[in-house]
């Protein structure tokens, strides 16, 4: 008991080698503190829940049994996974929906409110913010530039299948994923001044 | 072309290129650029984490409770596996037992190990299936079966070319459905779960794909094994 308090006061840059080191234990606190996350992500990309089970749980393991470990150069542990949750989703999403349209809106905050995961520690309640704020950033871009990312983003589509699937110019498309992404990123600078 | 005119080439394929949306030669061909330009690669710096928060933005879903359990179950059963000279399991029989015998723990264990794939399935049974290879492959390994799901174990798979992946195949009659993507680890060893499908499938394959997987295979098979 005293070794999980322990190790759930340990940051995830901390948790990681033990992970790599097969400790069931640390990896139980890793999935406490990552799997929702990774699993919504899941849901949102291939968009039902057993699918994302299987992702949340391919992705997961994948990551308890790689050699390799994480690397603190690739960014936080918690971008680190959801990379390689959303590699997973968008594999599956290809492979399965191939004659499914992708979800294009952008998804409002109101399930997020109506069904709350707990907050379990003071950098998880960080993290929710964030997202909120990020949902917000979102939600101001105008659609033509939501729908280019969320098309490459969530549904995997390159340029040009999204060129193709819009019915514009491929430069067109390169130049209002650019506008998003900028837009993105100026308002978290000014999130963060 | 001044160098101008070269970097904002370039500089229009970065947003795509951070959203993985570029094909993949343009990839290469973009990363080959980025290495040499210190402009694209401020411009990088600056444009990641507009992509590192989209994640973030997808409403939330707590997962099922039982999917906590079937993963952690997993982990736990592995570690074991791992350490086998602790008691328990493979450490504490393995010295009594023939091949044989031997054999079919492994296949205990490695049940334990693909729990979160089977569930709880009373009586359902266990089989360990061994893989063909193709001639010349070397490849070495077995499929444990347990109802519709199961796990493949392999030693020895070739290297991957860059952006590949193997990918495996369930065959049901001349029909191929696409399964679980996976990469090796450093010397050719690799686990891979089947989570469905392989009730009532014919044979399980494995091919070299492209890095997302495909739909339809795109090379030959290196291995395969019968589940009739």
């Amino acid at each position: 008991m005293k070794r999980a308090k322990a190790l759930e006061r340990l940051a995830d840059e901390e948790l990681m080698p033990l992970v790599a080191r097969k400790d069931p234990a640390a990896f139980e606190v890793f999935y406490d503190r990552h799997g929702a996350a990774a699993y919504s992500l899941a849901y949102r990309i291939v968009g039902d829940p057993t699918g994302a089970e299987d992702i949340t749980q391919e992705a997961l393991l994948a990551i308890w049994r790689s050699q390799s470990g994480y690397d603190p150069a690739r960014g936080s542990v918690r971008s680190w996974v959801l990379g390689v949750v959303r590699n997973r989703a968008i594999d599956a999403f290809r492979r399965e929906s191939s004659k499914r349209m992708p979800k294009l809106e952008l998804e409002g905050g109101a399930e997020l409110e109506a069904r709350p995961a707990p907050e379990q520690t003071d950098a998880e309640a960080l993290r929710r913010e964030t997202a909120r704020e990020v949902r917000g950033v979102l939600r101001e871009l105008p659609e033509e530039q939501s729908k280019v990312i969320e098309l490459a983003f969530f549904a995997g589509f390159t340029h040009s299948q999204i060129a193709e699937l819009l019915g514009l110019p491929i430069g067109t498309v390169k130049g209002r994923m650019r506008l998003g992404l900028e837009k993105i990123r100026a308002n978290l600078a000014e999130a963060v001044s | 072309m001044t160098a101008d005119d070269s970097h904002r080439r370039w500089s229009e394929e970065l947003s795509a290129y951070l959203l993985d949306a570029l094909e993949p030669a343009e990839t290469e061909a973009f990363e080959r650029h980025l290495g040499g330009c210190e402009r694209c690669q401020g411009e990088l710096r600056w444009l990641e984490p507009a992509v590192d928060v989209l994640p973030a933005s997808v409403p939330q879903h707590p997962p099922p409770p039982e999917l906590r359990g079937r993963i952690l179950a997993t982990a736990r059963a592995e570690a074991r596996q791992a350490r086998p000279s602790e008691p328990g399991l493979l450490g504490r029989w393995r010295p009594a037992l023939r091949p044989a015998a031997a054999l079919a723990a492994t296949a205990a264990v490695a049940a334990g190990a693909v729990g979160y794939l089977i569930g709880e399935q009373e009586g359902t049974q266990t089989t360990t299936v061994p893989v063909t290879a193709m001639a010349g492959t070397g490849v070495e390994g077995e499929l444990v079966r347990h109802g519709d799901s199961a796990i493949l174990r392999l030693e020895g798979l070739p290297p991957l070319a860059r952006r590949q992946v193997f990918q495996a195949w369930l065959r049901r009659g001349d029909r191929l459905e696409p399964s679980t993507v996976f990469v090796p680890q450093r010397g050719g060893a690799a686990t891979a779960g089947i989570p469905r499908g392989v009730e009532g499938a014919d044979e399980l394959m494995v091919t070299r794909e492209r890095r997302r997987g495909s739909r339809r295979p795109t090379s030959a098979p290196l291995l395969r094994a019968s589940l009739q």
